[in-house]
């Protein structure tokens, strides 16, 4: 009897995603007696396709964490994300909105607590990654901002842009990021300082900053939704020195909000 | 209606096309050069970011196809809803001339393989097929294309040959035809079938794009080889032969340069292109006005 579409189906699901030991089969057998040998054997067929998806799926996410497969070597990296892809497999066809599991499956890997820089900077190109793909949108025109009354701005509630992204590091792994990237990562980087940073994008391209710590914990603040005379008091209240107009003015822009506003309900 | 506007929703041209890649964007939007349309994969641009905002430049010079590589036309348990609501979302704000997929599967449950595989080509499968066709048919609002694929392998149970398949599918759901010619040969290589018989077969009024690209030679040892479909070389003498019967057959025909893996640079796509041209302008006497 025939095997049924779906079966069929699943065995190809079974032949990409199945460990094997060596010389064992990935694909389940009533697959391969579906399929006609005609001097080249089942499996060897089904094997162009197993390693369609390894090599493909590898390359993507090498494509993303460029850096972080420099940093922990290009075989680790691979035999790593094929691992990665073969139990987690993409959910949609759209092979951008994949890899984002990465970064954690990374910091839980085996011997990676020793190396917590390594998931840092993974995570770090996963944001990047996030940034470059998300919606193109103007920024929040200054103007927006100072045409509300007075006694609306601290109820104000500022977006963040949809390709804002806030990185709060224990390495600077802006410089870990760039030195990976360039082949030249050095010891002293990682005694390193701890680092904020923001990403955004104008256009096509996503730049990265290191920010202040007034900056980063007011924009997490909006970020989380506080309203902006909220965010702005809280801000003041733990780091010293906060320059809160000045903060403001460096945010708009840098365009880390979108063009609305709401106001406090 | 802007004149880029109606520029770019126009019909493509039945001229020689360049699939349009990342590494190709900047230039391809700065330089603006002479190629008569361009085919994107939809699953790049569904962020809506960076990408989709050189396909906006890109798409005010040149009519754009739409080749989806991730809708799994061949799904036992039908099409992705969601995926599918997003690539008519996206049609609706390009307004590709063309909108294409391939006779193949790529989801299988909730994991997508990132491949195209061949289905087996039994009535159930071709009603699977139907079936999803006329739902994607029904969510872009037009016929689409469909496209035979490559195949490494063969089932027993298949109960009629690959181009019947095709024509069934174009019969019984109104698309049209996206005949791939490298895979035509790739396929007839690996499976010891007639790829001139398979062009014959096929009825020129289903055509309606076709398909150029390199492939691999896998040798086996032993004497055998797999022909693999990887879009990363020239187009291979034989496939250009076939090319040639395919449009003295099937006439003037809007034609894509594929080229997937080793992208090379952008004047390699566009000599390609030009040979595809010169095909065209000598079996079909297609028009070299644009």
């Amino acid at each position: 009897m025939p095997l049924d579409l779906a079966r069929l189906q699943a065995g190809f699901r079974e032949n990409a995603l199945t460990e094997t030991a060596d010389g064992e089969a990935a694909a389940p057998a009533d697959l391969a007696d579906a399929i006609v040998a005609d001097g080249i054997a089942a499996e060897r067929r089904l094997a162009i396709h197993r390693n369609h998806f390894a090599a493909t799926l590898v390359e993507a996410l090498g494509g993303v964490f460029e850096a972080t497969r420099a940093l922990v070597g290009a075989d680790f990296f691979d035999s790593f994300a094929l691992r990665f892809a073969r139990k987690t497999p993409p959910a949609t066809p759209c092979l951008f909105e994949y890899g984002g599991g990465l970064p954690a499956a990374l910091a839980a890997a085996p011997g990676m607590d020793a190396h917590s820089f390594v998931a840092d900077v993974a995570r770090l190109e996963w944001a990047m990654h996030e940034s470059f793909h998300a919606p193109a949108a103007p920024p929040l025109s200054p103007s927006r901002l100072s045409a509300l009354p007075a006694d609306q701005v601290a109820a104000a509630r500022l977006t963040p842009h949809p390709a804002l992204r806030l990185i709060d590091a224990d390495f600077p792994v802006d410089e870990l990021w760039r030195g990976a990237r360039a082949g030249e990562v050095s010891p002293d980087m990682l005694a390193g300082p701890a680092v904020k940073l923001i990403l955004t994008r104008q256009g096509v391209d996503v730049a990265m900053e290191r920010c202040a710590p007034g900056m980063y914990m007011l924009l997490r603040r909006l970020a989380d939704g506080a309203p902006l005379g909220v965010a702005a008091a809280e801000t003041a209240a733990a780091i010293d020195d906060f320059d809160f107009g000045a903060t403001l003015g460096d945010c708009l822009a840098d365009g880390v909000f979108a063009d609305e506003l709401g106001t406090t309900p | 209606m802007t004149e880029s506007n109606a520029k770019a929703a126009s019909a493509i041209p039945a001229r020689a096309g360049i699939g349009l890649r990342a590494p190709h964007f900047e230039e391809i939007a700065n330089d603006r050069p002479a190629v008569a349309w361009f085919e994107f994969h939809p699953e790049n641009f569904l962020g809506y970011g960076a990408p989709y905002l050189y396909l906006e430049r890109i798409r005010a010079d040149y009519p754009l196809s739409m080749h989806g590589v991730g809708l799994s036309l061949g799904a036992a348990d039908g099409l992705d809803p969601l995926h599918l609501r997003r690539l008519a979302e996206l049609a609706k704000r390009i307004e590709p001339g063309l909108i294409s997929e391939h006779l193949s599967f790529a989801r299988v449950e909730d994991a997508f393989l990132n491949d195209l595989m061949p289905l087996p080509y039994t009535k159930a499968a071709l009603d699977v097929v139907c079936r999803n066709v006329d739902q994607a048919q029904e969510a872009f609002g037009r016929p689409i294309l469909v496209e035979n694929a490559s195949a490494y392998l063969t089932y027993a149970a298949s109960e009629m040959a690959e181009h019947d398949f095709m024509i069934e599918v174009c019969r019984r759901t109104g698309a049209k035809a996206l005949l791939d010619v490298n895979n035509v040969y790739v396929n007839a290589r690996n499976h010891d079938f007639d790829a001139a018989a398979y062009i014959d077969a096929i009825p020129p009024a289903i055509v309606g794009e076709m398909h150029l690209a390199g492939h691999a030679v896998n040798d086996l040892g032993d004497g055998r080889e797999i022909r693999i479909d990887d879009h990363g070389s020239h187009v291979d003498d034989a496939v250009w032969a076939l090319y040639d019967r395919a449009v003295i057959r099937f006439g003037a025909t809007p034609t894509l340069i594929e080229w997937d893996t080793r992208i090379p640079a952008f004047a390699t796509l566009e000599a390609e292109a030009a040979r595809a041209q010169l095909v065209l302008d000598e079996r079909a006497g297609a028009s070299n006005a644009a």
